[in-house]
């Protein structure tokens, strides 16, 4: 394929003004005639390119910046300054060509019509999108089989439960076979089994299709098991962009010890080995340097009546609500 | 995209309204009485008035109650096509899920326009259309096929006309935080088109008929059917028409390109 | 002495929630405005109808152009003062299962949507006012009219009159908000409301110029209330009957027990029915 990037993003800045309500009754009176603005900004200088065929995770906080990013992509959104494209195209001009190339797909907003059988929709979809029927049928007949919804097509789609609406609503935007697919929260509100299903679903259609994706979750497994590559924003800045496990290098400089004892220990002296996060007598965990933490263990089993001892490393939301709070950032 | 495949569009839409209306058989048939309830009150509502006086505005009884059918097309079209995709638009603004449509391949504007209908207009429409045959029967009034193609032409006008004002005034949306009655405000001059256009007079007259040519749109139409038209005027409602039809796209481009400058 | 002090406590507590909700319908202020130049708009092509066919006649039935204008202005400020709109949007509160905080709550759903009902019509009386006192300048323009001689009891029926209408109105409204316990598109059933009132009360054209059955109609039904009973206060300077106080005073009775049945059996339904 050509080296040209799927995705360029080059300095972009995307600001907006929000209106401030003032509280209570005089704050309703004045406000009917004095309005107070504020500048927000959203994306604030944020620059990547990304490869065809990567799977690329957004994460951040909520506000940070993901879903203004992604809409800026898909041309919903005029950036303040700074460049976007897509495939070569400039996805604010919103051509026909392009947008049969991409796909966004928001967990909390939905396009299949709510009252009759979604296989409804992917057909309105084929004429939106001008899909030969020979290609359509091929597609979906692929997607069904992965995504085992053969018996619920025919189904009105607000009888359909949460997890088999965001399948249907998979199909309904991936039936033109885009090249580029944004994904704005995609697992949201539903069960562990169902975002385990979607996750290798997404996995195998990058792989079978070689689509460019790029994901927001707010779910770190989403990121953890679909993307090589992670690129981190807060309040609007890029502050990480790599991959997942130089992100837990960077962040991480602790691991976690679990600890039991066969008989109690006072808290004084485990406080030499590390930072002790929670103490009972009997148990333990603690927080020990990343690259002393076998060396400290195997001292701590000599030392210490253990009978039982555990080293993990720090969960990625952990290290992610660390980065982003700045007063515990020290812990780590 | 061409043509013939938003031609395709437009019925595959109706199919998906029908199957929805057949999915909820009892709204339809609870609606569309309403609605015939409404247009039979309207057109007694007048007969009172002719009752006593006999004519309004030089229009005699059978010339009003053809004016009243030709109103009760129109209104036909605004609850059923008119109000539903406008209440959609509006409430797509207001919820912040334009998204999905602007990513579509489809023009914008068309997606709008022609997504939503109902079928409780149905009634109205058939009732509307006796009235202006039974009006032509009992004036004594034979009209020639040329007469129902320019009647035909002039009522799109008309509701061209009436939809780009409407569709300017949904639009506003994109600048007000909520506005629940925003699609009561077209409706609300209806009046204006159930009687004939020499009712008004002076200052109203010239706003209605030039600035803002409401008063044509069922009155026009009327007057060919009744053979007293007026060139000048039939061509005023086209060249309008058309003008509040350009209108209502560019100023709809500019609203999108606020609000992806300024939304979140 | 207690029964004072609770009288000022229960008074205290409604103020308090009437600037709450007060300060809630604020909010709908644009909503309010277009309303009521919405409500103005059909009269006023009315006027101008009324117009073209008096021509130069000055009379028509013994009725002159100036007596239709002003019965059309009596029309607006009744409607304005006394309609009641909530059916057409709270049924969905109930079919959501929304009120489950007020069944929780010591205010019952019923003093709710009075209360509501009421901070939102001081806030509509606000508008309407000045709106209507530059219509009436407005309608100078077209024609001079004059009341007959009215003397303050005139003005204390009619204001009775009107206060009895919006009771009334709020009492239709509260039965078709709670037909929702049973039925899911209750909100439709506004327009038989708005129907008969337009019908039967004496709205769609003065009642000399009425043929006579409907008259009659009219004036056999409590509909009048709403407005054949006070325009003719106004226009004609004729109190109500005996026996119209007693028909009216008798359907406020014989509706208000049946909202409080209705309440009782829908609570008991949607209790029973688990929401």
């Amino acid at each position: 394929m050509s080296s040209i990037p799927a995705v360029k993003v080059d300095h972009l800045k995307k600001h907006f003004k929000v209106y401030k309500k003032k509280p209570g009754f005089m704050g309703s009176i004045e406000s009917l005639w004095h309005r107070e603005y504020e500048t927000v900004k959203a994306v604030d200088d944020i620059s990547f390119d990304i490869e065809q065929g990567e799977i690329v995770g957004f994460i951040g906080q909520n506000g940070a910046g993901k879903t203004t990013t992604l809409k800026v992509l898909s041309g919903l959104l005029y950036q303040t300054s700074g460049s976007v494209s897509v495939l070569g195209y400039n996805p604010w001009k919103r051509q026909a060509a392009f947008q049969k190339q991409f796909s966004l797909v928001m967990g909390q907003k939905n396009q299949l019509w709510w009252d009759v059988p979604a296989m409804e929709t992917f057909l309105l979809n084929q004429t939106i999108y001008e899909v030969p029927e020979k290609q359509f049928r091929n597609t979906l007949d692929a997607l069904i089989e992965i995504l085992d919804v053969k018996d619920i097509i025919n189904i009105q789609v607000r009888k359909l439960s949460l997890g088999q609406r965001m399948k249907c609503e998979l199909i309904a935007s991936l039936l033109h076979n885009p090249k580029v697919l944004f994904l704005d929260e995609p697992t949201i509100g539903l069960d562990v089994v169902m975002q385990k299903s979607l996750r290798d679903f997404i996995r195998q259609y990058n792989k079978e299709f070689g689509a460019t994706i790029i994901l927001t979750s707010h779910y770190m497994d989403d990121v953890k098991e679909l993307c090589e590559r992670a690129i981190m924003i807060d309040r609007g800045a890029k502050v990480f962009d790599g991959q997942l496990s130089d992100l837990i290098d960077k962040y991480a400089r602790n691991k976690i010890l679990s600890l039991a004892f066969s008989k109690p220990v006072q808290k004084k002296l485990l406080e030499k080995y590390g930072i002790v996060k929670n103490w009972t007598g009997s148990t333990a965990t603690m927080l020990v340097p990343r690259k002393e933490a076998t060396k400290r263990a195997a001292t701590m089993l000599t030392d210490l009546p253990i009978h039982d001892l555990n080293i993990e490393e720090i969960p990625l939301e952990a290290i992610i609500r660390e980065v982003f709070g700045e007063e515990n950032r020290l812990h780590l | 995209m061409s043509l013939g495949k938003y031609w395709h569009l437009f019925w595959k839409f109706r199919g998906i309204q029908l199957m929805k209306m057949t999915e909820y058989r009892g709204d339809f048939f609870f609606w569309s009485f309403v609605s015939v309830l409404w247009t039979i009150f309207n057109l007694f509502a007048f007969s009172l008035i002719l009752r006593v006086s006999g004519n309004i505005a030089g229009w005699n009884q059978y010339e009003m109650y053809l004016l009243l059918g030709t109103f009760t097309i129109i209104d036909a079209f605004t609850w059923s096509f008119f109000f539903e995709n406008m209440s959609n638009y509006t409430r797509q603004i207001f919820k912040g899920e334009l998204d999905y449509l602007l990513t579509k391949p489809v023009n914008t504007i068309f997606l709008l326009t022609t997504t939503e209908n109902s079928y409780n207009g149905i009634f109205r429409l058939i009732i509307g259309i006796s009235v202006i045959v039974y009006s032509l029967i009992k004036l004594n009034i034979s009209v020639s096929f040329g007469g129902v193609f320019l009647y035909v032409i002039l009522l799109l006008s008309g509701l061209l006309l009436m939809y780009s004002c409407w569709f300017i005034i949904a639009t506003l949306a994109f600048w007000v935080e909520k506005l629940d009655n925003i699609n009561q405000i077209i409706p609300g001059f209806r009046r204006i088109l159930q009687v004939p256009r020499s009712t008004f007079s002076g200052v109203l007259s010239l706003l209605l008929t030039v600035l803002l040519p409401l008063s044509l749109i069922a009155s026009v139409p009327s007057e060919v059917l009744l053979g007293k038209s007026n060139v000048t005027i039939i061509f005023w409602l086209l060249i309008s028409a058309v003008l509040t039809g350009l209108a209502a796209n560019a100023f709809f481009s500019f609203a999108i390109k606020k609000y992806s400058s300024v939304g979140s | 002495m207690l029964d004072q002090l609770m009288i000022k406590n229960t008074l205290v507590t409604y103020l308090k929630l009437l600037r709450f909700k007060f300060i809630n319908i604020l909010q709908w202020r644009t909503e309010l405005i277009i309303w009521i130049l919405l409500d103005i708009l059909p009269f006023t092509i009315m006027l101008f109808v009324w117009k073209a066919i008096f021509g130069d006649n000055i009379e028509i039935q013994q009725t002159s152009f100036s007596d239709v204008v002003l019965f059309y202005f009596l029309v607006i400020i009744i409607q304005g003062l006394t309609s009641v709109h909530f059916e057409e949007y709270r049924p969905t509160e109930i079919r959501m299962g929304r009120i489950d905080f007020f069944l929780v709550k010591p205010y019952s759903y019923l003093k709710e949507l009075v209360v509501n009902d009421v901070a939102a019509k001081f806030l509509y009386v606000i508008i309407f006012a000045p709106i209507m006192i530059l219509f009436h300048r407005f309608l100078l323009l077209f024609t001079s009219f004059s009341l007959p001689n009215l003397s303050l009891i005139h003005w204390l029926v009619f204001i009775t009159l009107l206060f009895i209408a919006y009771l009334l109105q709020l009492l239709l409204s509260m039965l078709i908000t709670l037909s929702a316990f049973w039925l899911e598109g209750a909100s439709g059933l506004s327009h038989f409301k708005w129907l008969s009132i337009s019908l039967l009360s004496g709205t769609l054209i003065p009642l000399p110029l009425m043929p006579e059955w409907l008259r009659t109609l009219t004036l056999a039904l409590p509909f009048k209330v709403f407005y054949a009973l006070p325009i003719f206060v106004i226009q004609d300077a004729t109190l109500p009957t005996m026996a119209d106080w007693l028909m009216v005073s008798l359907s406020v009775i014989a509706l208000y027990m049946t909202v409080l049945f209705v309440w009782k059996k829908g609570v008991k339904h949607y209790a029973s029915a688990g929401g």
